[in-house]
């Protein structure tokens, strides 16, 4: 306008187009068909929001050094300039200057015919892409990417959002039936199985851990683990972990039904659990604080703050902190961590082949992970005299309480005075303390 | 190239930590039930 | 014969009353457990004889529900 104000049409391409429409279909699917619209809304929106150009909500300002000495024979682009990854800003006698990310010029400190040494200064560049801090380090500028930076990269969100679902958590049903930790951690197979697909596909050891850790169906730990082994491919992590969580109930039945008879899925388990007491709910979080962080440090923050927060639901004296996890923090912090992974997703990023093939590897750690519970709930029954409907295997996949609902409808098909829900919520939230160890084995490890 | 030793070694190695991690929680937890019973005198 | 529930939660919805006759896997109330709707049916055939539980009740795992004659 009057060349006054920039406009963002000069700078949309078909892939900011597309994202929009993905955007706008993870909102369709939120409203209409119900699927889970606490986490798409803000996703789809995040998404849409950081792929209308200019908008500077995600933007990142990074201060770019001269890889060499030279003397500068030619400038390649001018203030204001967008480019892709590697795109040449000078030549120099001693060579090129090129763009380490993809985004836009600042500012430029250098002219033609001068001379400049290693490390001086060339010039300022805007981008939203996620780069290794200890190589390339940026400064948030943008609404979201101040609140990506602060609460994913820093590992604040991630780590409170533990603590609330540890609030929402009963341990109840899995302390009632302890057999079925044994079923949570067979589910940690899916990990591994992605982790080796992923390896095999081509990703580096830190992406390939942040791949695998889709299996654990667990949003905030594939967040936490995926910011701090292999940022720049968080978006399609998290996506990939929040939608096969959606799309729970399309991904676990073809695995129960491959691997069960009809007569294994028709076996009934009696409705009641044994009573657990209050003093064994209090000692669960504390005990398994003690062992677990022992034996694996790096799972602290996540099974510190899981821990912590049942214990306010447990402990029976600190209802308010327990009723403020359960409803406002956790709310909160959804809002502040889906607005901020959806944008996380600029097109540059997002659509790269690899996205692609992390939704593959990610469906197949789901389905791995299914099978794996399934498969030793059978082994299991070879042993137990009560024999245990091989189906609540499958809850293992943690997406708490999705696939233990799945299970419920698939057994209430077989049998309609078969209720599986609670004994299924066992594996259930085994498996969220499986993929929480998982990923801090991972850390432990690679970081 | 791929170090696979070290793929299976981490693999192996993380998912036999989450085992056994589980496994021992689930002796804890019993070890729990039990000494709680006696002490409360309850049987569930 | 009696109805008991198949797990814990509150009773969404009684969809029977006193007198009526059910047949097997007939739907008599609904019970809500982790925010999903159970359906909890009739185990043989019969007449409603007495609701031992209201709408809105919390019913633990076992509690009876409804009789059956």
């Amino acid at each position: 306008m009057f060349g006054l104000l920039e406009s963002g049409f000069g700078l949309f391409y078909w892939g900011n187009a597309l994202m929009i429409v993905i955007g706008l279909v993870f909102i369709y699917l939120a409203i209409s068909k119900d699927m889970e619209p606490l986490l798409l809304i803000p996703i789809g929106f995040g998404m849409m929001l950081v792929n209308l150009p200019l908008g500077g909500i995600m933007d990142y300002e990074m201060v770019l050094r001269a890889p060499q000495a030279g003397t500068v024979m030619e400038m390649q682009m001018e203030e204001g300039a967008s480019f892709s990854k590697g795109g040449v800003i000078c030549k120099l006698d001693s060579g090129e200057i090129v763009t380490p990310v993809f985004g836009r010029v600042d500012t430029l400190k250098i002219s033609k015919g001068q001379h400049i040494n290693k490390g001086d200064v060339v010039g300022k560049l805007i981008t939203m892409e996620q780069t290794d801090q200890s190589v390339l380090p940026t400064r948030p500028i943008g609404l979201l990417s101040r609140i990506f930076k602060y609460g994913v990269m820093w590992q604040m969100l991630p780590p409170l959002m533990f603590l609330c679902l540890g609030a929402l958590t009963d341990f109840g049903p899995m302390l009632a039936n302890p057999k079925t930790l044994l079923l949570g951690a067979a589910a940690q197979f899916g990990v591994y199985l992605a982790f080796f697909m992923a390896l095999l596909a081509g990703f580096t050891f830190p992406e390939a851990a942040s791949i695998g850790i889709i299996g654990g169906a667990e949003g905030p730990t594939t967040i936490y683990v995926t910011s701090l082994l292999a940022p720049h491919i968080i978006g399609a992590t998290a996506v990939a972990c929040y939608s096969y969580m959606a799309l729970v109930p399309i991904i676990l039945p073809p695995v129960v039904y491959l691997l069960t008879t009809k007569k294994e899925r028709q076996i009934y388990m009696k409705p009641s659990l044994r009573k657990v007491s209050k003093l064994e709910k209090i000692i669960f979080p504390l005990v398994t604080t003690i062992i677990v962080i022992l034996i694996v440090p790096s799972s602290a923050p996540l099974i510190g703050c899981f821990m912590v927060g049942n214990l306010f639901r447990e402990s029976g004296v600190t209802e308010r902190l327990n009723k403020t996890s359960q409803t406002t923090l956790v709310d909160i912090i959804t809002i502040f961590l889906t607005l901020a992974i959806g944008a996380s997703m600029p097109a540059q990023n997002f659509l790269r082949s690899s996205t692609l093939l992390i939704l593959v590897l990610g469906v197949v750690a789901f389905a791995s992970a299914a099978g794996a519970g399934v498969l030793l709930a059978k082994f299991m029954n070879l042993f137990l005299k009560e024999k245990i409907n091989p189906m609540i295997g499958a809850a293992g996949v943690s997406a708490v309480p999705m696939s233990a609902r799945v299970v419920q409808v698939l057994g209430q098909k077989e049998n309609r005075q078969n209720f599986l829900l609670m004994h299924a919520m066992g594996p259930n939230v085994a498996g969220a303390i499986g993929a929480a160890i998982a990923g801090g084995v991972f850390l432990g490890i690679l970081h | 190239m791929i170090d696979w030793i070290l793929a299976i070694k981490i693999a192996g190695g993380g998912f036999g930590m989450v085992f056994l991690i589980l496994v021992i929680l689930q002796v804890v937890v019993e070890v729990v039930r039990v000494t709680t019973e006696k002490i409360t005198g309850a049987k569930n | 014969m009696e109805i008991s529930a198949p797990l814990p939660g509150n009773v969404l919805e009684i969809l029977v009353k006193v007198g009526d006759e059910v047949k097997e896997n007939d739907e008599l109330l609904i019970i809500e457990a982790m925010k999903m709707e159970n359906p909890i049916f009739a185990s043989a055939d019969g007449t409603v004889k007495e609701i031992k539980v209201k709408e809105k009740d919390t019913v633990d795992a076992e509690q009876v529900l409804i009789v059956l004659e």
